[in-house]
C-alpha cells in the first residue's frame, strides 16, 4: 500500500477524505492536522456549510495531537461565529482536559449537563475526564450509570467493554458487547469481536459459541478474513476436543472447507500488493494436510 | 451451464414479449379495417403476454449478479480502527504530549514550581503562604 503524503493532496481530497473520516469516526489526528494546515486553511470558507464542522473536527485533532495553538485558534474562529454555543464550551473544557486542568473542565462539564440534561455527549466526556485521569474503576463505575440513562448507545457499552478487558474481566466484556449486537445486529465487527471473547475464554462451549459467532459475521459480511479464520481456528479447536465422532468429522472438514476459501481469498491477490501472501498460501497449504489426516 | 439455459430463456421471453406487442397492434389494426369497436385483446394474446412476462423476469433474476443476503453489513468495508473506536470517549494522554515542545515547557513549569514549593516549605516562611502554594498545587496536580 502506498502511503499518502496528506499535505500534498488537492483541495477538493483533502476535504472529501475530511468528511469522510468525521463520518466514520476513525482517529487519525496528525493527518487531519496536516491536510488543514497544508491544504484545507488556503481557503475555510469556500467549504461552505460544511466549515464550522471541520473547525471543530480539526480543533479535536489539534488537541489529540497536542497542538495546543492550533487547537485555540479554531476554538477563537467558533467562539467568534457562535459566541452562546454549549458546543463551542465542550470543545473549551476538552483544551482543558488536554492541558491536564481536569477539575475545572469537570467544573464546565457539570454545568453543561445540568444546563441540558438530554445531551449525552457532556456526560461521556465526563467519564472521558476520569479515563484521563487513570481512575478506571471510577469510570466504569460512571458508564453504568450512564448506561442507566441512555440504554441504547453502542458507543458506551463498547468503550464499557473495553474498560472491563483492561480489568481482564472477559464474562463482563462479553455481556457488554452482547448489548451492543442487541443494538446493531447487522454490525459484523460487533459479532466478529465477541466471537474473539469467546474463543479467548476458552473451553467446550465457548468455543462452540465463538463459531456460531463467527459463522454469523461472515454471512452479514462475506469480506470478513479474520471471520474465516476465526471459523477456522474454532473448528479445530471442536475437532481436536471433541468427543463424539460424528460432530469431529463434521469440524474437521468445516477446518478444511474454511481453508480453502482462505486459499481462493489468498490467491486474488498479487504478490505485489501483499508481499506475505505466498508465504501464507503455503502455510495454509501445510495446515490443511495435516488437518485432512486426522 | 446453468447460465446458457437462463440466456435462452430470456432471450425466448423477450421475443415471445416483443412478438405480443405486434399481435396486439395487428389485432388493433384488424379492428379498424372491419370497424369493430375494440373491447379487448383476444385471450391468446393476453395469456402469452402474461406467461412470457413471468418467464423474462425468472431469466434475467438469474443473469444478474448472485443473489446477495438480505441481512447485510452496511459498512462491510470498515476497518476495526474505524468500527471500534469511542470517539465521544477521546482522551489525549498519548506520545504527541511527550513529543510536542509545548508540554515539555509545561512540564519544566510545574517541576519548578514544585521544587520552589518544596523550598518554601522548608524554610517555615509562614502559614499563609504555605496554605496558599498548597491550594496552587492541587490545582495544577488535577
Amino acid at each position: 500500500m502506498v502511503e499518502t503524503d496528506w499535505t500534498q493532496v488537492s483541495y477538493d481530497e483533502g476535504r472529501q477524505t475530511l468528511k469522510k473520516w468525521r463520518e466514520c469516526g476513525v482517529r487519525r489526528s496528525e493527518e487531519v492536522v496536516e491536510i488543514w494546515e497544508h491544504v484545507i486553511s488556503r481557503s475555510p470558507s469556500s467549504l461552505g456549510d460544511e466549515e464550522w464542522a471541520v473547525v471543530e473536527q480539526v480543533c479535536i485533532a489539534s488537541l489529540d495531537s497536542a497542538r495546543v495553538d492550533l487547537a485555540q485558534e479554531c476554538i477563537d474562529l467558533l467562539h467568534n461565529q457562535f459566541p452562546h454555543s454549549n458546543r463551542v464550551l465542550k470543545l473549551k473544557a476538552m483544551q482543558l482536559e488536554a492541558t491536564e486542568h481536569y477539575q475545572k473542565a469537570l467544573e464546565i462539564y457539570e454545568r453543561l449537563v445540568e444546563e441540558d440534561p438530554n445531551n449525552n455527549s457532556y456526560r461521556k466526556r465526563k467519564v472521558a475526564v476520569l479515563l484521563a485521569q487513570g481512575k478506571r474503576l471510577d469510570a466504569i463505575r460512571a458508564i453504568n450509570d450512564y448506561l442507566k440513562i441512555f440504554l441504547n448507545d453502542p458507543e458506551a457499552w463498547l468503550q464499557l467493554s473495553e474498560l472491563f478487558l483492561l480489568e481482564n474481566d472477559v464474562p463482563k466484556a462479553v455481556h457488554c458487547l452482547e448489548e451492543c449486537v442487541l443494538i446493531q445486529p447487522l454490525n459484523s465487527m460487533y459479532f466478529r469481536r465477541l466471537a474473539d471473547l469467546r474463543y479467548t475464554q476458552g473451553g467446550a462451549d465457548n468455543v462452540e459459541l465463538a463459531r456460531a459467532y463467527y459463522e454469523r459475521a461472515l454471512k452479514i459480511n462475506p469480506t470478513d478474513l479474520r471471520s474465516q479464520y476465526g471459523i477456522l481456528l474454532s473448528n479445530n479447536q471442536i475437532a481436536a476436543s471433541t468427543k463424539n465422532a460424528t460432530e469431529k468429522k463434521r469440524a474437521g472438514l468445516a477446518a478444511v472447507d474454511a481453508i480453502d476459501n482462505l486459499v481462493n481469498r489468498y490467491q486474488k491477490i498479487s504478490p505485489k500488493s501483499n508481499p506475505e501472501s505466498d508465504g501464507i498460501l503455503n502455510c495454509l497449504e501445510a495446515m490443511k494436510v495435516t488437518i485432512g489426516s486426522k | 451451464m446453468a447460465s446458457t439455459i437462463y440466456r435462452l430463456i430470456t432471450i425466448v421471453s423477450l421475443l415471445s414479449l416483443i412478438h405480443c406487442a405486434y399481435s396486439a397492434a395487428q389485432h388493433r389494426f384488424y379492428l379498424r379495417l372491419t370497424e369493430q369497436p375494440f373491447v379487448s385483446l383476444p385471450a391468446d394474446v393476453v395469456a402469452q403476454t402474461v406467461i412470457s412476462l413471468v418467464a423474462l423476469i425468472y431469466g434475467t433474476s438469474f443473469l444478474a449478479n448472485p443473489f446477495q443476503y438480505i441481512k447485510k453489513d452496511q459498512h462491510h468495508d470498515r476497518t476495526c480502527d474505524e468500527a471500534l473506536n469511542c470517539p465521544s470517549f477521546i482522551t489525549f494522554d498519548n506520545r504527541a504530549k511527550a513529543m510536542s515542545p509545548e508540554f515539555a515547557m509545561l512540564r519544566t513549569l510545574k517541576q519548578q514550581q514544585r521544587l520552589r514549593q518544596n523550598s518554601s516549605r522548608s524554610t517555615h516562611s509562614g502559614r499563609v503562604s504555605e496554605a496558599i502554594h498548597s491550594s496552587e498545587s492541587t490545582d495544577s496536580q488535577e
